[in-house]
């Protein structure tokens, strides 16, 4: 028994030391495709609150989201709506979760300027990517061999890239995969027979972006919901915001912060 | 102007609102129709329209989550079928082949915002908490007074588990009664999957960075009831220290050490489930107080994404209780392959595993009654390998080799050996 005496007392005491601690802070939850924009924002507006102290994490939309429903943090950050299960959820613990859209998700499909292909579909944009499709006279283009060009499997725009388009297939195996979406716009630019996919904001007289079922990518398409291959990013809080929750998510909705969004690759509100 | 419109406009949304039903897409080409004649920014267009939406769907979501109870609309149904057929072949007896089943199903409610409940029944036996299966055409349980068995009988439904839960925080939460095992396992080499512990469990997490997780899992399982007052309360405590660390996105590391401390079991008389732990006349020679690391290492997409998933896993025992002999260590390792769970259809892992426990490494009564009966005293080789045939259904295959680490003798009057066993399962599998 004594042992055991032993066993609980231990335990007790490594529970005590260990229980975090109690903070008077914002904790923002969830996507890690909205992750960069709230970080970015949170650098630039705790530079201009010192007395702010807003801790960012990563986890997934669904962690984002259970941790608004169940407490454990004061906006969630999800690349997708909410789920009606997860409002009903939330509900049931008596809260009362608000949607903030902070800005879009846009990817235009991008070809080298001299490629006479201006317009794609959806499906074909697929089939390119997961290898159907590997020669640009199938799809109206010239003889030519495919070179797909696609973001590295870990970032927020190839997660984007797979849910919009390619309904979560997989890519083909010799696609060429990039770090950035900078890097990604530098090699279709030299590459003449390169197909690649970048944020609207990476768009430029060296790259040619293509139709998308009829629909031209731009900040207006994507906005609107015309142009298909976008989505709507959220913040979600309890309630109305309050105090440093409310003034963050402001700032994240004005136009400084909403500069950061063009600035990381997203879709601006502004 | 601009702002009259905005007030109009915020006004038919607010009758959106209050009427669901109102057809979204009417809305969605007013706002349109605002922001081509810029009335509205597209982003003021696009904020409308998404949060909009959202408003409606929880005004939606609310109306529904009224019109039952909370505890009803948290109750979580589930439960698995599985049918089995074993093949066994054993140097001691003849080949066995056995068709068994085995059926669970459980429910799990919340009481309120920090207590849940959880009941669930399972097929099985009484007096053996390490199978849930049952096989048919048997009559009864393992001590059935039946000699003959009685095609068709009906089978026995035993208390799977029952509990309580406390969350204190999001951070640490306690359970009491009947429950899942709450130790983190690598293999079943110590613990058997069906044994439900008995007792208390205290469980602790802390997000040390956004890369490492810390947890501390404490387990107070009540082995036998106190028949005398002056005898000690067999018991075991079980605390477990350990981490998870995202290496990277594709890189994970996680690992624990597990302190285990016997009371009242060193010169108590055997479990009746018992096989190999060395005795002393018919009560306990040894005490198990144990130390149990272990460790997984895993890795997304690895060889150029032939493989959903990779991983490395492995953990030892070492008794440390005093005066036991040299027997007194085991470990298990392996490698597994394919994808992280088996849940859609084409899913598919992979799984090998070594294991080796020396007589007194650990109490016999908790090891995988799979492998080698459950006994202690054995070097075994198992190979799996799951297939999804749908959603939430798979075809398994399960194959062990086994035997004795000394030479056993095989009956009372023939030779020692080390009496190597050979066991199929080839299971259907249904969950919900």
């Amino acid at each position: 028994m004594k042992t055991l005496n032993k066993i609980l007392l231990t335990g007790l005491a490594v529970l005590s030391i260990a229980m975090p601690a109690f903070a008077e802070k914002i904790v923002v939850t969830g996507s890690t495709t909205v992750l960069p924009l709230s970080q970015k924002a949170a650098e630039v507006f705790m530079q201009n609150n010192p007395n702010a102290d807003i801790s960012i994490r990563g986890g997934g939309s669904g962690v984002g989201i259970a941790s608004i429903i169940d407490g454990s943090c004061d906006i969630a950050n999800s690349s997708r709506p909410i789920r009606d299960v997860e409002l009903q959820k939330g509900a049931s613990n008596g809260r009362d979760i608000k949607a903030h859209i902070v800005a879009m998700d846009g990817i235009a499909i991008v070809v080298h300027p001299s490629n006479g292909i201006s317009a794609l579909t959806k499906s074909q944009v697929r089939d390119i990517y997961t290898g159907k499709i590997s020669n640009w006279s199938q799809v109206g283009g010239k003889n030519e061999k495919i070179v797909a060009i696609s973001r590295d499997t870990s970032s927020g725009t190839f997660e984007a890239f797979m849910e919009l388009v390619l309904d979560k297939q997989k890519v083909r195996p010799d696609a060429i995969m990039q770090a950035s979406n900078q890097a990604i716009a530098t090699t279709v630019a030299r590459t003449p027979n390169a197909i690649g996919y970048v944020g609207l904001g990476f768009l430029s007289g060296d790259i040619k972006a293509v139709t998308i079922d009829g629909v031209m990518p731009s900040k207006e398409t994507v906005l609107l919901g015309k142009y298909k291959v976008g989505r709507p990013l959220f913040m979600y809080t309890n309630g109305a915001p309050k105090g440093l929750a409310k003034d963050y998510l402001d700032f994240i909705k004005s136009a400084q912060g909403q500069s950061i969004a063009d600035e990381l690759g997203y879709v601006g509100l502004k | 102007m601009k702002k009259l419109f905005m007030i109009a406009v915020l006004a038919l949304l607010s009758v959106c609102v209050m009427a669901p039903q109102a057809k979204a897409g009417e809305v969605d080409m007013l706002i349109q129709k605002l922001v081509e004649k810029g009335i509205l920014t597209p982003g003021e267009g696009a904020t409308l329209i998404v949060e909009t939406k959202e408003e409606v769907k929880k005004q939606l979501a609310s109306g529904k989550s009224e019109s039952v109870p909370s505890w009803v609309q948290t109750m979580k149904l589930k439960g698995d079928f599985r049918f089995r057929y074993q093949f066994d072949r054993h140097t001691s007896t003849s080949n066995e082949n056995r068709a068994r089943m085995r059926a669970r199903v459980g429910v799990e409610a919340k009481a309120n915002d920090k207590m849940k409940v959880g009941i669930g029944i399972a097929t099985g036996k009484v007096n053996d908490p390490r199978s849930t299966n049952i096989t048919l055409g048997q009559t009864g349980s393992k001590d059935s007074t039946f000699n003959t068995n009685t095609p068709g009988s009906f089978k026995n439904i035993i208390l799977d588990y029952a509990y309580g839960e406390y969350a204190f925080n999001n951070n640490l939460s306690l359970i009491a009664g009947k429950f899942s095992n709450p130790l983190w396992r690598v293999t079943d080499l110590l613990w058997d999957g069906d044994i439900n512990p008995e007792g208390v469990a205290v469980n602790l997490t802390h997000k040390l960075s956004t890369s490492i997780d810390l947890f501390m899992n404490n387990l107070l399982f009540i082995l036998d009831e106190n028949t005398s007052v002056e005898s000690k309360y067999p018991m075991m405590g079980a605390i477990q220290p350990g981490f998870n660390y995202a290496i990277s996105d594709s890189l994970k590391l996680k690992g624990a050490v597990t302190g285990y401390f016997f009371s009242g079991v060193e010169k108590r008389a055997s479990f009746r489930n018992r096989s190999t732990n060395t005795l002393n006349g018919s009560v306990y020679k040894y005490n198990y107080n144990s130390v149990n690391p272990s460790m997984e290492f895993s890795i997304k997409e690895p060889f150029g994404g032939i493989v959903p998933s990779a991983s490395i896993f492995s953990e030892g025992v070492f008794n440390v209780s005093e005066d036991v002999d040299n027997a007194r260590g085991g470990f298990a390792a392996g490698v597994k392959f394919g994808a992280e769970r088996v849940s859609n259809k084409g899913d598919w892992q992979a799984r090998l595993i070594y294991g080796k426990l020396s007589r007194d490494a650990w109490l016999d009564i908790f090891p995988d009654s799979d492998r080698y009966s459950g006994r202690t005293n054995m070097k075994s080789y198992e190979a799996i390998f799951s297939y999804g045939l749908g959603k939430n259904t798979s075809l398994d295959f399960d194959y062990y080799y086994s035997q004795d680490l000394n030479k056993v003798a095989t009956s009372s009057s023939g030779p020692a050996g080390y009496r190597p066993s050979h066991m199929l399962q080839v299971d259907w599998n249904l969950k919900f």
